[in-house]
C-alpha cells in the first residue's frame, strides 16, 4: 500500500494504491488551514477498513506556507556584516506595483530591532579583509537573547564563498546561548546576491519550528496505525524524507502545484509525450507550466508573501479563473470573469449556499454541462435554476445599468448566451496565462499537448487549446485527483548548489570537475546522514553561465566532467534559443553550480480507469452556439480502451466533467487516458 | 460597427496580449541590463491614425511618451506611403521624445497590403556618443550629449543589417554591441507585433479588429473620466523647487495650475522657470508623463489600461522655452530631477481636493552615480552607473515607505555582492537606512539611505547627478519635511570634503564617497502620532539619528 494525501486549498484529497499500483481508495475532505494535519489525519481516518500498517504516506502541505502568509513563527533575531544591518528593510530598492502613492513594502520577517551588526569582511573571492570580531557576535548574541529570540539567521557579504565566519558565529551561538536555533546564509543558499540569500535565510528560520511540531505530530499519528515512512513534496517536484524537511523546511514551500504537475509528466510520459502544457484548474484559479522533454521549467526566483526565496520550484503561472470565479462588469463596461472568486463558501450560485453572484461554474451548469445530480460524484447536488437565475440577474443589470454608448447598451442576452460568453472569456484568461509560460518565454504552444486535470480543468481544455492553436488534450484518469496521485509518482530529489564565479578561459579543464566534485561529496554525505546510499542516485549537473557584465545567468544541464570549452559552447547555444541571439566572441563567465540527485519512484503507479461493464450513455441538451444541441454524456469508467466519439459530448467522472466540443474527437488509449484531438 | 461587452473583453483581451508578448520579447532579445534588469523600457501596439490601442506596463516615465513621439513622426510622414519595408528610429526631446537614450522604434504594419497598425518600442541605450561614457553631466547643450535621429522612414532591407543607418550607430556610440543588439530586440518586439496583429485580424476581421481598437479607447477614457469626476471642481495650484544647476542662481521653480471641471483636467505650468543651461532640463513628453503617472497615482481606480483614451481627459501645457518644455539645443538628460518636480506639484495642488488620497511630497530624486576606471594597462574602461531613490512621502493612512526608486521610476539596486564580483576598482561599505531622515508627522515620512563606495584602485572617478540638497521634501497639513541628501569624499587622510549636487571627483585606493538620499516629507501634525507607533521607531531604531562611527 502508498498513501498520498495532498492538500490543497479548499480540499485535501487522499489516494490509496496497492501493492500493484491499483487504485484502492480515494478521498476528498475539506481542509483545514489553521493545521493542515487535521485534514490528513480525517481522510486518513477513513480509510477504517484498510490495513494501513507499513504503508508510507507521501504528503503535500501548506503549513510551511501558511506559516509565512499569517507571519506565525518564532522571534527573529538576524546578525550580518557591518554596514549592511537594512539588508531586509531596503530590499532591491524596487516596488512590485506601478502607480501606488500609498506602496507598502514587504514586511521582512525580523525586526530591525533585532538585526546586529558585526565587524568582519569577505572579498569577493571569499579573502577576508576584516577579520570576524568574536567579541562582538558573543555581545549580539547575548543581546539578543535578552531581548527574548528563539532563533538567529546569520547572513555575512559573500559567505557563499566562504562560510567559515558564519560557521564560527553558529560555534559561539553554541557556547553563549546554546537553546538558540541557528540558520545559516551558507548552508541555506549558498548562492550571490545578498538580500534574497538573506530573505531565504530567514524565511527558511521562521518555518522551522513550525514545520518540525506538524511533522511530529504527524509522525506519531501514524506511528499509532504503524504506517510507514512519512516523506513531503518539495517546490521543485521531487519529494524528501522528513528528516530532511527538518532540518531544511524551506524547499516544501510553495509545493501545492508540484505534484499535480509531476503527476501530468508521469501519465504524460508513460503514453510516450514528453512535451506538454499542464492545465489544474481549481476552484479559485488554474495554474498552467510549460514541461518539454519530459521536464518542468524550474525557476529559481521565487516569492512567498512578496518575500524572495531563492530556492528551485516548477516554474508555475496562476491566473484567477476557476470554478468559482465570479462573472461582472468592470467600471468601463467591459465583462470580466474573475479574479474575485466565490470560493468554497458561499461558493457558485449552484452550491445553494448563499452564493448570489453568478461563477463559471454557473455558466458550465446553466449551458447543461455539468449535471446538477451528477457533479462530485453526486455527492452534492447543484441547483441549476438558482445558476440560471444568477445568469439571467446580471443579463437584466447589464441591459438596466448600460448607459449609451457603452458596449452594453441595448445588449440583450438569455443566461444560457451569457454562460456562453463566461465560457469563452474564462478560456481566454487562461490561454493567456499558458502564453505567458509559453510563447513570452520562447516556446511556442502548438508544439505541445495539453494536459488539464482538476476538476474543472477538461471541461475547458479543448476549447482553450483551439485559442493557442494545440491539437491534442490529454485527460488523465481521477482528473480531479491528479495531485494526490503526482505525490506517488514523483522521484526522490534533492538540489544543491554553490555560487564560484570564475572564467571560463581561465580554468584548467578539470577545474569544474573538480568543484562539481567537492560539491557532490558534500551531497552524498548529507544524504548519507539522511540514510540515503548511494544506489541508485541519479546526478544531474548544471551551471548557471552568463556572458561577463550580463547581470542575470542562464541554467544550462552540461554532462559530469564538462570541461571549460564544451561548457561554454552550451551556453552559446542555450542563449541562442532562449534570447534569440549569441556572441561566442564574448567571455562567459561560471556563476553557480547545481546538482540534482534524483532516486526514480520505483513501482511508479499510474492512475488507470477500473473499466466496469458496458458504455453508459445519455443524449441530453447542451447549449452550444446559442442553440440547444444534442450531446451525449457518457460516464468515463464504462469506456473501454480504443472507444472514440465525436463531440459535442461530455464524458463525466467522479472527480471531474471533461467537455468535447464539436470539432473534437475523444478516444480512449490503452492507459485510460482520455485523448482529444482536433478535426479528426 | 458595435462592440459588445463579451467581444471588448475577447478581441481586447487579443490587442492587449500584443504588447506583452513585445515586452517580453524586447527583454529577452536585449543585451544590455538596463533593459533586462531595470526594465528602462516600453512597447504599444498603434492604431492606423496613430492612437496608441495597448501597452504593456513599463516605468511611469515611459508610459505617456509613446503617443507624443509617433504623434510627431506621422505630423511629419503620410502614413500612405509607407511600405512594409520601412522603419522609423526616433529621439527627438524637442518633439516628442525623451532624452536621447530613449529611441523609439516605429514600424508599419500591413494585412493584405492594408494598414493595420503600427508597432511601437523604446528602449533606453546605454550609450548614444556624447561628452563622456556614463554621465555628462557638464553638458550645456543637447550636442553634448548624442546624436539626435530624425523621424524619417529608412529601407530595413537596405539599410539596417550592415547598411547605411547601422553603421552610423556603429561608428558614434562607444559600446556598438550593446546599442545594436538592443536596438535588433527592438525590432524583433516590433515583429511579433506584426505577426500576432495579422493573425488577429484574419480571424476577426479588418472591421471588428478596427472598432475594438476604438473601442478600447474609449473604455478606457470613460475608466479614466469617471475618476476623475470623483476630484471635486475647482482651480488648484502648487510649487515645487529644484536645487539650482551648478551654473548659479539659487534655485528653480515648477509651478502648476491644476483645474478640475467635471472630467476634465487640465494642467498647466505657466510660471514654471525658464530652461537652463545644464541638463536639467525636461522634454515636454516626460512632462505629460509625469502628470499622467501623478493622476494615477492619485485615483482610485489603479488598473486602467494606459491608451491615447488616457490622453483625452487630460490636457497639460507648459511655456515653451521653460525647464519642463525646452527649446533646442538644451541639454537633458536629467530630465528626471524637473519630471520629478512636475509629478510632486501636481500631487500637492489636489492635496485639498482630495485630503484622504494624497501623500506629502517625496524625496522622489533619481540621484544617478557613475562609477569608471579606465585601467592603465588593459585600456579599457569600467563603468557603473548606480540609480537610486531615497523615502517616499507618507500618507492618510500609513507611513512613507523607506529607501525605495523615484515613484516615476523604477530601478532595482545592484547587490552588492554582483557589483563585488563584477567590478575591481571599487567596493560597497555601507547600504544602511537613515534613521531620522523621514520627516516627522502624525505619519511619518519614508526613511533616505546612505550608500557608500571604497575605490580599491587609484584614479577612480566618481560623477553623480542629484537634488534636495538644499531643500527637504516638504511635509503635508502639518508634517515636517524629510531630510536633504548629500555627497561626502573621504579623502585618504581623514579629511571630509562636501560635494555639490552635481559633481565628480577622483579617487585614490581607500577613499571614500557616501551618497545620502533624503526621506519624505510626513503627513499630518507629530503631536498626533500614535505613541505606539512612536515606541515602535525607537525600538527600531529608526527615529534617532546614530552618531557616525
Amino acid at each position: 500500500m502508498r498513501l498520498g494525501v495532498e492538500c490543497g486549498g479548499t480540499f485535501t484529497d487522499l489516494v490509496l494504491l496497492d501493492d500493484a499500483g491499483r487504485l484502492a481508495a480515494t478521498g476528498k475532505v475539506f481542509s483545514t488551514p489553521s493545521d493542515p494535519s487535521l485534514a490528513v489525519l480525517e481522510a486518513i481516518g477513513r480509510l477504517e477498513a484498510v490495513d494501513l500498517r507499513s504503508a508510507p504516506l507521501l504528503h503535500g502541505s501548506t503549513v510551511a506556507t501558511n506559516a509565512v502568509l499569517e507571519r506565525k513563527g518564532p522571534r527573529l533575531g538576524l546578525i550580518v556584516t557591518r554596514g549592511f544591518r537594512d539588508v531586509l528593510e531596503l530590499q532591491r530598492h524596487d516596488r512590485d506595483v506601478m502607480y501606488d502613492l500609498h506602496y507598502r513594502k514587504p514586511r521582512p520577517l525580523v525586526r530591525r530591532e533585532l538585526v546586529r551588526e558585526v565587524p568582519e569582511r569577505l572579498d569577493a573571492t571569499g579573502k577576508p579583509l576584516v577579520a570576524l570580531d568574536e567579541q562582538a557576535v558573543r555581545d549580539a548574541v547575548a543581546e539578543l537573547a535578552a531581548l527574548g529570540v528563539t532563533s538567529i539567521a546569520v547572513c555575512f557579504l559573500h559567505s557563499y564563498r566562504n562560510p567559515t565566519h558564519e560557521q564560527r558565529v553558529r560555534e559561539i551561538v553554541s557556547e553563549v546561548a546554546p537553546a538558540l536555533d541557528v540558520s545559516l546564509s551558507s548552508e541555506v543558499v549558498a548562492e550571490f546576491r545578498e538580500y534574497e540569500r538573506a530573505s531565504s535565510t530567514t524565511v527558511d528560520a521562521f518555518v522551522k519550528p513550525t514545520v518540525d511540531g506538524y511533522l511530529s505530530r504527524l509522525e506519531r499519528s501514524l506511528a499509532e496505525r504503524g504506517m510507514g515512512e512519512l516523506s513531503m513534496m518539495q517546490s521543485n517536484g521531487g519529494v524528501v524524507p522528513a528528516a530532511y524537511v527538518r532540518q531544511r523546511p524551506i524547499h516544501v514551500l510553495l509545493s501545492g502545484p508540484a505534484a499535480g504537475v509531476a503527476g501530468a509528466v508521469a501519465v504524460a510520459s508513460a503514453a510516450g509525450i514528453d512535451d506538454i502544457v499542464t492545465m489544474d484548474m481549481g476552484g479559485t484559479s488554474t495554474d498552467v507550466c510549460l514541461v518539454t522533454g519530459g521536464r518542468p521549467q524550474i525557476t529559481t526566483e521565487s516569492m512567498i508573501d512578496r518575500i524572495p526565496v531563492k530556492l528551485s520550484m516548477v516554474d508555475i503561472a496562476t491566473v484567477g479563473a476557476g470554478g468559482g470565479s465570479i462573472v461582472g462588469l468592470d467600471p468601463g463596461g467591459m465583462l470580466q470573469v474573475g479574479p474575485r472568486s466565490a470560493g468554497a463558501d458561499p461558493g457558485p450560485a449552484c452550491y445553494g449556499r448563499g452564493g448570489a453572484e453568478p461563477t463559471v461554474t454557473d455558466a458550465n451548469v446553466t449551458r447543461g454541462l455539468i449535471r446538477p445530480g451528477h457533479f462530485l460524484g453526486g455527492r452534492h447536488a447543484l441547483d441549476r435554476a438558482a445558476a440560471t437565475t444568477a445568469l439571467g440577474n446580471l443579463a437584466a443589470d447589464v441591459e438596466r445599468t448600460s448607459t449609451p454608448g457603452t458596449p452594453a447598451a441595448g445588449l440583450k442576452r438569455t443566461p444560457a448566451q451569457l454562460a456562453e460568453d463566461v465560457f469563452r472569456i474564462a478560456n481566454v484568461v487562461m490561454a493567456g496565462a499558458i502564453r505567458l509560460v509559453s510563447t513570452e518565454r520562447g516556446h511556442d504552444p502548438r508544439d505541445h499537448t495539453l494536459v488539464a486535470y482538476g476538476g474543472a480543468g477538461p471541461l475547458h481544455a479543448a476549447a482553450v487549446a483551439d485559442e493557442l492553436g494545440i491539437k491534442g488534450v490529454l485527460v488523465p484518469p481521477h482528473a480531479g485527483l491528479m495531485s494526490a496521485y503526482g505525490l506517488l509518482s514523483s522521484d526522490f530529489q534533492r538540489r544543491f548548489a554553490v555560487t564560484r564565479v570564475d572564467e571560463l578561459a581561465g580554468l584548467a579543464p578539470g577545474e569544474l570537475g573538480e568543484v562539481f566534485g567537492e560539491l557532490l561529496a558534500d551531497a552524498r554525505a548529507e544524504l548519507a546522514a539522511q540514510g540515503v546510499g548511494p544506489a541508485g542516485v541519479v546526478v544531474e549537473h548544471e551551471l548557471d553561465l552568463r556572458y561577463r557584465g550580463q547581470g542575470f545567468e542562464l541554467t544550462v544541464p552540461v554532462p559530469p566532467g564538462v570541461d571549460p570549452e564544451t561548457a561554454a559552447r552550451l551556453f552559446h547555444e542555450a542563449h541562442a534559443l532562449r534570447y534569440g541571439h549569441s556572441t561566442p566572441a564574448k567571455a562567459v563567465q561560471v556563476v553557480t553550480y547545481r546538482l540534482t540527485l534524483r532516486v526514480p519512484s520505483t513501482d511508479t503507479a499510474l492512475p488507470a480507469v477500473q473499466v466496469d461493464g458496458d458504455v453508459r450513455r445519455e443524449d441530453l441538451p447542451v447549449v452550444i452556439g446559442g442553440e440547444e444541441r444534442t450531446c451525449a454524456f457518457l460516464w468515463r469508467a464504462s469506456l473501454p480502451p480504443g472507444y472514440a466519439i465525436a463531440g459535442p459530448a461530455v464524458v463525466e467522472e467522479d472527480t471531474a466533467t471533461t467537455f468535447v466540443p464539436p470539432g473534437w474527437t475523444a478516444a480512449v488509449d490503452r492507459a485510460t487516458n482520455l485523448v482529444l484531438t482536433r478535426g479528426a | 460597427m458595435p462592440v459588445d461587452p463579451v467581444t471588448l473583453n475577447i478581441v481586447g483581451t487579443a490587442l492587449a496580449a500584443i504588447p506583452r508578448e513585445m515586452a517580453a520579447n524586447l527583454r529577452r532579445a536585449a543585451f544590455s541590463s538596463v533593459v533586462r534588469e531595470a526594465r528602462d523600457y516600453a512597447v504599444a501596439l498603434v492604431d492606423p491614425r496613430g492612437n496608441v490601442v495597448s501597452q504593456a506596463e513599463a516605468i511611469p516615465i515611459m508610459t505617456a511618451g509613446i503617443s507624443h513621439a509617433i504623434a510627431a513622426v506621422l505630423a511629419d510622414n503620410d502614413p500612405a506611403t509607407l511600405t512594409a519595408d520601412d522603419a522609423i528610429l526616433y529621439n527627438d526631446p524637442f518633439r516628442g521624445g525623451q532624452h536621447l537614450q530613449d529611441i523609439y522604434l516605429f514600424t508599419p504594419i500591413f494585412h493584405e497590403g492594408t494598414l493595420a497598425g503600427f508597432a511601437a518600442s523604446v528602449a533606453h541605450h546605454v550609450d548614444i556618443g556624447g561628452g563622456e561614457p556614463g554621465l555628462t553631466i557638464n553638458a550645456k547643450e543637447i550636442f553634448q550629449e548624442g546624436i539626435r535621429l530624425p523621424g524619417r522612414p529608412f529601407s530595413v532591407s537596405r539599410d539596417w543589417h550592415g547598411g547605411f543607418v547601422e553603421q552610423l550607430f556603429r561608428l558614434n556610440v562607444r559600446v556598438p554591441d550593446l546599442v545594436v543588439g538592443d536596438l535588433n530586440a527592438q525590432f524583433a518586439a516590433n515583429n511579433v507585433a506584426a505577426e500576432r496583429l495579422s493573425e488577429l485580424v484574419a480571424r476577426h476581421g479588418p472591421e471588428l479588429t478596427a472598432a475594438v481598437m476604438d473601442e478600447l479607447q474609449d473604455y478606457a477614457e470613460r475608466r479614466l473620466r469617471d475618476s476623475i469626476a470623483e476630484i471635486p471642481d475647482g482651480d488648484y495650484a502648487a510649487e515645487e523647487i529644484i536645487d539650482a544647476s551648478t551654473w548659479g542662481g539659487d534655485r528653480h521653480h515648477v509651478r502648476v495650475a491644476v483645474r478640475v471641471r467635471g472630467s476634465d483636467l487640465e494642467v498647466d505650468f505657466t510660471g514654471t522657470d525658464p530652461q537652463v543651461p545644464a541638463n536639467l532640463n525636461c522634454p515636454f513628453a516626460s512632462t505629460v508623463s509625469s502628470v499622467q503617472s501623478a493622476v494615477r497615482g492619485l485615483l482610485r481606480d489603479k488598473d486602467i489600461p494606459f491608451n491615447e483614451g488616457c490622453n483625452r481627459p487630460i490636457t497639460v501645457t507648459a511655456p515653451y522655452g521653460s525647464i519642463l518644455n525646452p527649446a533646442a539645443p538644451a541639454a537633458v538628460r536629467a530630465r528626471l530631477t524637473p519630471a520629478s518636480r512636475a509629478f510632486d506639484a501636481v500631487i500637492r495642488a489636489l492635496a485639498e481636493a482630495l485630503p484622504d488620497r494624497v501623500v506629502a511630497t517625496g524625496y522622489d530624486t533619481t540621484s544617478a552615480a557613475a562609477l569608471s576606471y579606465l585601467d592603465p594597462d588593459s585600456h579599457e574602461y569600467e563603468v557603473v552607473l548606480e540609480v537610486l531613490g531615497g523615502g517616499w512621502g507618507a500618507g492618510p493612512a500609513g507611513d512613507g515607505a523607506d529607501g525605495l526608486d523615484n515613484p516615476i521610476s523604477n530601478c532595482a539596486s545592484a547587490p552588492v555582492e554582483a557589483l563585488e564580483i563584477d567590478y575591481s576598482h571599487f567596493r560597497v561599505t555601507e547600504f544602511a537606512l537613515l534613521p531620522g531622515s523621514g520627516g516627522d508627522g502624525r505619519n511619518r515620512g519614508g526613511l533616505g539611505f546612505v550608500r557608500t563606495y571604497e575605490a580599491t584602485r587609484d584614479g577612480v572617478t566618481f560623477s553623480a547627478y542629484s537634488d534636495r540638497h538644499r531643500y527637504g521634501a516638504r511635509g503635508l497639513f502639518g508634517g515636517e519635511a524629510g531630510a536633504t541628501g548629500g555627497l561626502e569624499v573621504t579623502r585618504s587622510d581623514g579629511t571630509v570634503q562636501r560635494l555639490s549636487h552635481i559633481d565628480a571627483v577622483t579617487l585614490a585606493a581607500g577613499e571614500r564617497v557616501s551618497l545620502r538620499t533624503g526621506g519624505g516629507g510626513g503627513y499630518g501634525p507629530p503631536a498626533e502620532r500614535p505613541p505606539a507607533h512612536r515606541e515602535a521607531d525607537a525600538r527600531d531604531g529608526l527615529t534617532v539619528k546614530e552618531t557616525p562611527q
